[in-house]
């Protein structure tokens, strides 16, 4: 029995309680080592599951001993796995930077940190619908105690907010749950698609509703059009660390919606299949342009950022919609490129606006800075990766996109709009780099540096976008095979449910 | 009996989103928790209603369908610790911007009232 | 009952106290209305669960204004009425539908295996604590991370002290209450005996260890009120942050054990031993899990609760002599 698809959950919570414990508590120092080790072992672990499911195709975790469909199950396919793998390099470059100093502006920082870790993988690897909202509230309140860390009256406007739409979206969470149960009588991923393509048509409006009550909720976490408006300010409010975490949550959405729409309402769900379709692809397309209009009209470096994400959200929902294997595989490839260069972006953004003193990382003319050349350098290159240029990971994703459409119609929309965004996105960083390192007044610059943990964690994050681009054939290889298996509905139902009779022959 | 349990769950529901719409973060609170107990009857009512079938073995004859009663319970504390976390952070949002305005500040009609007391 | 109650909820919730009250019946209401289909579980976490909240509410109604000025436009108000009614018209709907259908679940294997595979015959504890005792090691984490949060947020808050409430009158100036400081002192271990009781009775009647674990808190917060946090602290020094630590680690070593014995996270293992004096008993070890649940709901209650509660004393008029 091995118990390496549970570990990526257990590790973090075992960490966290650690970290409350007196041995650790007290010094800082302590926590700030165990943190980063653990998280190292995590990031070991989870390539080793990486590994372990590559070579052996999908497996199942029965927690309890209880099989599916009765108990709670963990299932690792590749798709899952790498998106835990993604998480643990981010939380790697993003708890080294709060290492170097930010951590100890508030109280539990650590603790906090390594739950959301607990309750991001979770939810990815989870194979159970009622088990993914709790690790869904799980990553959520922590994500509110990250929020308020260190303090100040925009975190705490913008944290109202955050929880409040939050909490709604929960309750909406709750409903849909309630009507997939009273309908389908099931609580697990797989055994749903089953009983989904068995449904006596009176009950085909009720499922529907739920499944559009479900597509509400991951919109809202995954910040697609009209539900999008909380993001920028959730994000830039966040401090650094948090917010390059954060450039995972929006994911989280992603891969429900991916997991939920190819999976319940897949193929086999006859008049329901891709019934999310049709309502994605619009406002997918609809959000990169918003997103690429935000950009041009940020006031600030860290909204321009959090409009980026708003970008990508838009992209990844746009290929969602597409259902189709170059789709599911780009989500894949682009999803790891836009989230480790976001993360690092809110990093680069703090770094900036700290050397710029009080212009900060407002768009106006500031301080010199006190290393123009090293954040330069990391600018150009996260811009040319963020912007989709050659020859960084951008560049790869842009065409795995562009590839992935395939009617006409598809294809002049989406090429259309994700090269206008481009463009768009292109002429927004160069007027914000231009900004932010010629315009400058005066010619002191202040005592801030950049800390060596900090520029780590910088490197280590936009180390991404170029060996992202030297690995590119095993790498596309990857998540064309997370593709096909993701899209193989019988082939992982029959994995995970077996011989196992369908429910409603139990004794 | 059914008819009259939906009824009360739209009736909660409805009144949950009223106060949900209101402006300030107390009556948002109340609001919240109202449509917690819609959703908790919610999720519980979709395995049907039974009578005098506690899911206890070796009481009765039939049983209540005990699974979303355990999911119900799950989604009881989940909402308390949700509520618990709002409300504080509705004190913080009043000592940090000093008001309790969703928004952090007050609409415009209503600072403008003030001044001109 | 409850639908005047939630109704009146709604009229009075600009009068922020009787809202209170009026919530309070409606959390009633949905309790009985729990047990009348059959969840005794369910009614009695209900009950519970409201108990806590509304002493949360009301310690926090002290720092929030008491009412709520009038601002909506009638439009608006008309507007949100429309909305919210259709809300709910299609929700009540929706449940009147699924109510009212017949289907299979997987409920009954539940019901077939309970005594057999977990142990118990409570089915609604056993799937808590066994069948998805994953969904509850989150729900526990989950209350432990709310008031780390909570804790958080209370650390560096401005100190602001409303000295009146909001019709001018000033807060009582006595301490403490004389006969609450006495019948609540005399009713500690009472209630103490009684959370041991429901939590060992849980895993085969209603009870359990969350609402052994909120009892037990609801006795140890009413200390405070009648008495004041020094007079406890005094006590009683513990840093409940602490005690959540230990109560979460408790369940994941009860999961984690499981290994050893080459078993997935979270089997439960159970048999019945025959000591003498005593008679035959059972022991599981999703009693030591639900003992880590017992000691995460009293810790973070606590200090929750607790947090906000110092806050609440130190900032009474009657202490500002250290302000």
């Amino acid at each position: 029995m091995s118990h390496l698809i549970i570990a990526p959950i257990l590790l973090p919570i075992f960490t966290a309680l650690l970290i409350m414990l007196p041995p650790i508590h007290y010094s800082p120092m302590r926590r700030r080592w165990v943190s980063m080790i653990s998280t190292v072992i995590l990031l070991i672990l989870t390539v080793c599951l990486l590994w372990q499911t590559q070579a052996e195709g999908i497996s199942f975790y029965a927690l309890g001993a209880w099989q599916p469909p009765f108990g709670i199950i963990l299932v690792a396919d590749i798709f899952s796995v790498s998106m835990v793998c993604l998480t643990s390099v981010l939380a790697l470059g993003a708890i080294c930077y709060g290492s170097a100093g930010e951590d100890e502006r508030g109280s539990f920082f650590h603790p906090l940190f390594q739950f959301q870790l607990m309750g991001i993988n979770g939810a990815f690897l989870t194979g159970d619908l009622f088990n993914l909202f709790v690790f869904f509230e799980v990553l959520l309140i922590a994500s509110y105690g990250l929020l308020v860390h260190a303090g100040g009256k925009n975190k705490t406007k913008a944290a109202v907010h955050y929880v409040v739409l939050n909490l709604a979206g929960s309750a909406v969470f709750l409903f849909s749950l309630g009507i997939l149960y009273g309908t389908l009588g099931t609580l697990n991923i797989a055994d749903m698609a089953v009983q989904v393509a068995q449904l006596p048509a009176e009950n085909l409006m009720l499922v529907k509703s739920g499944g559009l009550l479900l597509l509400i909720v991951f919109a809202l976490k995954a910040a697609i059009l009209p539900l999008q408006f909380w993001l920028p300010a959730t994000y830039s409010a966040a401090s650094p660390p948090v917010a390059a975490l954060f450039a995972v949550m929006t994911k989280i959405g992603i891969y429900a919606l991916l997991r939920v729409y190819t999976t319940i309402f897949g193929e086999q769900a006859g008049p329901l299949a891709g019934m999310a379709s049709d309502w994605l692809w619009p406002f997918g397309l609809a959000t990169i342009m918003l997103g690429a209009i935000g950009v041009l009209a940020s006031q600030d470096f860290r909204k321009l950022v959090a409009n980026l994400v708003i970008i990508s959200v838009g992209t990844l929902v746009t290929l969602v919609a597409l259902q189709n294997s170059a789709a599911t595989s780009a989500v894949l490839f682009y999803t790891v490129h836009s989230t480790l260069v976001c993360g690092a972006l809110f990093l680069l953004a703090d770094l900036i606006g700290a050397q710029r003193g009080k212009a900060g990382d407002r768009l106006v003319p500031g301080r010199r800075m006190a290393q123009p050349a090293l954040l330069g350098t990391m600018f150009v290159a996260a811009a040319v990766a963020v912007a989709g240029l050659p020859p960084l990971s951008g560049f790869v994703g842009k065409l795995m996109i562009l590839q992935a459409a395939s009617s006409p119609l598809q294809q002049v929309l989406l090429w259309s709009v994700v090269l206008v965004s481009s463009l768009m996105v292109l002429i927004g960083l160069s007027r914000a780099g231009s900004i932010l390192f010629w315009r400058v007044s005066g010619n002191e610059a202040g005592p801030e540096r950049v800390l060596p943990l900090q520029a780590f964690a910088l490197g280590w994050l936009l180390l991404a976008a170029p060996l992202m681009v030297v690995f590119a054939g095993p790498l596309t290889e990857l998540s064309f095979a997370a593709a096909e298996q993701m899209r193989d509905i019988q082939g992982s139902i029959a994995i995970i449910l077996g011989d196992a009779a369908p429910v409603g022959e139990q004794p | 009996m059914e008819s009259l349990l939906a009824g009360c769950i739209g009736f909660l529901t409805a009144c949950g989103v009223f106060l949900l719409l209101r402006g300030r973060t107390f009556p948002v609170v109340v609001g919240l928790t109202m449509l917690a107990y819609a959703v908790n009857l919610f999720l519980f009512s979709s395995g049907r209603l039974t009578l005098q079938g506690a899911a206890v073995l070796g009481t009765t004859e039939t049983y209540a369908d005990p699974l979303p009663q355990a999911l119900v319970l799950t989604a009881i504390v989940i909402g308390f610790a949700m509520t618990a976390y709002l409300v504080i952070l509705a004190i913080r949002a009043r000592a940090d911007l000093g008001n309790d305005h969703v928004d952090g500040k007050l609409p415009e009609n209503e600072s403008s009232r003030k001044e001109s007391r | 009952m409850l639908l005047i109650s939630a109704f009146a909820t709604v009229v009075f919730h600009r009068q922020r106290v009787v809202a209170l009250l009026m919530i309070s019946v409606v959390g009633l209401m949905v309790s009985i209305a729990f047990t009348r289909f059959s969840a005794p579980d369910l009614a009695l976490t209900q009950l519970s669960v409201e108990v806590v909240t509304i002493i949360l509410l009301m310690l926090a109604l002290f720092f929030l204004p008491h009412k709520t000025p009038k601002q909506s436009s009638p439009t608006r108000v008309i507007r949100d009425i429309g909305l919210a009614s259709m809300v709910g018209v299609v929700i009540g709907s929706i449940s009147y539908a699924i109510m009212t259908r017949p289907f299979n679940t997987i409920s009954d294997y539940f019901l077939a295996n309970a005594k057999t595979g977990g142990g118990g015959t409570n089915v609604v504890n056993v799937i808590l604590v066994d069948f998805r005792g994953f969904d509850t090691f989150g729900e526990i984490a989950v209350l432990g991370i709310a008031s780390l949060g909570i804790f958080k947020l209370l650390t560096r808050i401005p100190v602001f002290k409303p000295s009146s409430d909001g019709e001018g009158r000033p807060w009582a100036l006595e301490r403490h209450p004389v006969l609450l400081a006495t019948v609540s002192q005399s009713l500690l271990p009472l209630a103490l005996m009684v959370s041991v009781f429901i939590f060992f009775r849980g895993h085969n009647l209603p009870g359990g260890g969350f609402i052994a674990g909120l009892v037990t808190a609801v006795a140890l917060i009413l200390q405070y009120i009648a008495h004041g946090v020094e007079w406890v602290k005094s006590r009683m020094n513990i840093e409940y942050q602490r005690v959540v630590a230990v109560g979460l680690m408790v369940a994941l070593i009860t999961g984690v054990a499981s290994w050893l014995f080459n078993k997935p996270f979270l089997t439960s293992w159970f048999d019945y031993f025959d000591i003498p004096l005593l008679g035959k008993i059972e022991l599981a070890s999703a009693i030591a899990f639900d003992a880590g649940v017992y000691i995460t709901v009293v810790g973070s209650t606590l200090l929750i609760l607790a947090s906000l509660g110092k806050m609440t004393t130190s900032h009474r008029p009657v202490h500002t002599e250290t302000i």
